[in-house]
């Protein structure tokens, strides 16, 4: 299928030509209006918050990622879900990005699992 | 970075996109089972360099801000039939179909329904969540064209889009979930009628004499999935689908409506009579009510009757609803003209009816506790020392869309439970100034309209 068809830039260049159909791509403009963050050097000294859909057993997950993540990078700073809304409405909050901006997050781990 | 379940990695790249960013993120994934009530922990342990490979390492494909529209598509074959064939196997392969045929969205048939507004092409009519590719009325055109619509079906689907937009119905939520959420979509007004919308027999259809609402609720259907990115299993992880080729896209009978009675869009949402406007709700679901009698009963006994079998079929602990408990609607009841008519000619009221049902269809606390209902309210934010006992099941009658429509016979009623929506949105069909040559042409392509 893959030389079938090819892409072109322009659709509005009909032909009477029936061996050739033109259509339109059905999926509409993608506006990229933010770029992802640049990553950590270290997690050494970071703080690193919590988001909790609080469900998908996210109260067991989280404190585990957490607790792992504290032995291999002793000064990280992390903090809990418990003290950010929690659900999925309360971490889709500006709430939410405002405690998590006061708090001085380096990084977030959202979880879980929906 | 995200912690996430395998099957759920198309939603959160579908939800981050909705955000403005590259369709991409930092995720660690684990199989269902860790997610599950007393699983193993240990996966995680085995897996946290993922995590701090997430946090230190991952990298964007996408550096900088920019707007990326999808190039057309050229497809060559030796005639116009292996074209047709062949475009509709690609888009299958590409996840933009539904599996039933589409019509070529080529430029001449774009075009032709655009001639349905009298908006420019590249009006933004917003961004489909939550892929959150952006709709423009060219974007709903080539939909509503591969769908098999035509030009006077556009200023419903403009409208019905608006409607789906309302931030108050979050479609992003129910875009994606689990649940078998669609929108019911009802129409009012002479624009109903005009495109041959059905309010009669078979009104969810399909019907030949009536194909707008399955034309129309095929391109919304489109529109979810390919803008909004609902691919089942993908970005869409509903479990059973619900009535998605089509949604539920039909009129009010309003002829049929009983003196006094008004319609929807007036007595629910207080548009002006006969005023073009659409209703749009989410549903998850849909009952067939047998509500005559046996004939052996009174008029009264059998009306009574039938109130009590409806509120009966209402009386659920409907978790999904839960979130339009205030605003939303607990369903729509879709009633025919001669039931409703039997009714008010023994004095049932819409008002009256509603209150009727949503007295008879409260829930006792005991069942919310066996059901396990009562966990669900809690965590809504309720308290449970305030609830009433029976519990009813919106907070106020007139929450309840009844709906005056279906075929002219007494028998069945209709109801469509509602659906994680917070609330009921109604929008202003906008028609362009062509309409009525618009109209003369559908009477040329399709012939006369079918007698009601």
């Amino acid at each position: 299928m893959a030389n079938d068809f090819v892409q072109i830039s322009d659709p509005k260049a009909l032909t009477d030509d029936h061996s050739i159909l033109k259509v339109y791509d059905p999926t509409g403009a993608m506006e990229i209006t933010e770029v992802h963050a640049a990553r950590l050097d270290t997690l050494e000294g970071k703080v690193i918050c919590e988001l909790s859909n609080d469900t998908w057993q996210a109260h067991r997950v989280l404190p585990e990622v957490r607790r792992l993540l504290q032995e291999l990078f002793p000064t990280a700073k992390f903090i809990p879900y418990t003290e950010f809304p929690m659900g999925n409405e309360g971490i889709d909050s500006e709430k939410a990005a405002g405690l998590v901006a006061r708090a001085g997050a380096h990084a977030v781990i959202i979880g879980n699992a929906s | 970075m995200v912690v996430q379940r395998r099957e759920f990695t198309g939603v959160t790249k579908n939800a981050i996109a909705g955000f403005g960013f590259s369709p991409e993120v930092a995720m660690v994934i684990f199989p269902v089972g860790l997610f599950l009530v007393g699983s193993d922990l240990a996966p995680i342990q085995q897996n946290i360099d993922q995590f701090i490979q997430g946090l230190t390492r991952w990298e964007s494909t996408v550096k900088e801000v920019k707007s990326i529209d999808p190039p057309a598509v050229e497809i060559r074959g030796k005639d116009y039939e292996e074209n047709f064939v062949r475009m509709n196997q690609l888009f299958l392969a590409k996840r933009w179909g539904d599996g039933l045929p589409l019509l070529p969205p080529t430029e001449e048939r774009v075009k032709w329904i655009m001639r349905g507004t009298d908006l420019l092409p590249d009006t933004r009519i917003g961004k489909i969540l939550p892929q959150g590719r952006m709709a423009t009325v060219r974007t709903l055109a080539v939909a509503l064209g591969m769908a098999g619509g035509r030009p006077e079906y556009l200023p419903v689907l403009i409208a019905a889009v608006e409607a789906l937009l309302d931030p108050g119905l979050a479609h992003q939520s129910w875009q994606a979930t689990s649940s078998s959420v669609y929108p019911a979509v009802i129409v009012n007004g002479p624009v109903a009628k005009q495109i041959r919308l059905s309010s009669g027999f078979g009104l969810l259809g399909p019907d030949a004499r009536h194909p707008a609402g399955g034309l129309i609720g095929r391109a919304l259907r489109l529109l979810l999935q390919n803008v909004g990115g609902a691919v089942p299993g993908v970005g869409t992880m509903s479990q059973f689908g619900g009535m998605r080729y089509t949604n539920a896209v039909f009129a009010e009978d309003e002829e049929g409506l009983p003196p006094g009675w008004e319609p929807l869009s007036v007595e629910y949402f207080g548009a002006p009579r006969s005023a073009n406007s659409l209703a749009l709700y989410t549903v998850s679901s849909a009952t067939n009510i047998t509500r005559r009698g046996t004939g052996k009963e009174t008029p009264e006994e059998e009306a009574l009757g039938s109130l009590y079998r409806i509120a009966a079929y209402l009386e659920a602990p409907n978790v999904n609803g839960l979130k339009g408990y205030d605003e939303g609607a607990p369903g729509i009841l879709l009633l025919s003209s001669i039931a409703a008519r039997q009714l008010a000619n023994l004095g049932w009221t819409k008002e009256k009816i509603k209150e009727f049902l949503w007295e008879n269809s409260r829930i006792p606390f005991s069942k919310l506790k066996r059901t396990g209902m009562l966990n669900y309210i809690t965590e809504s934010g309720i308290d449970p020392q305030t609830l009433a006992d029976p519990w009813p099941i919106t907070r106020k009658a007139r929450n309840l869309m009844l709906v005056v429509t279906g075929g002219r016979h007494p028998t069945q009623a209709y109801w469509m439970q509602g659906a994680q929506g917070r609330k009921t949105v109604s929008v202003h069909i906008l028609l362009p100034a062509d309409w009525e040559h618009l109209l003369q042409q559908a009477n040329t392509d399709l012939g006369p309209p079918p007698p009601e």
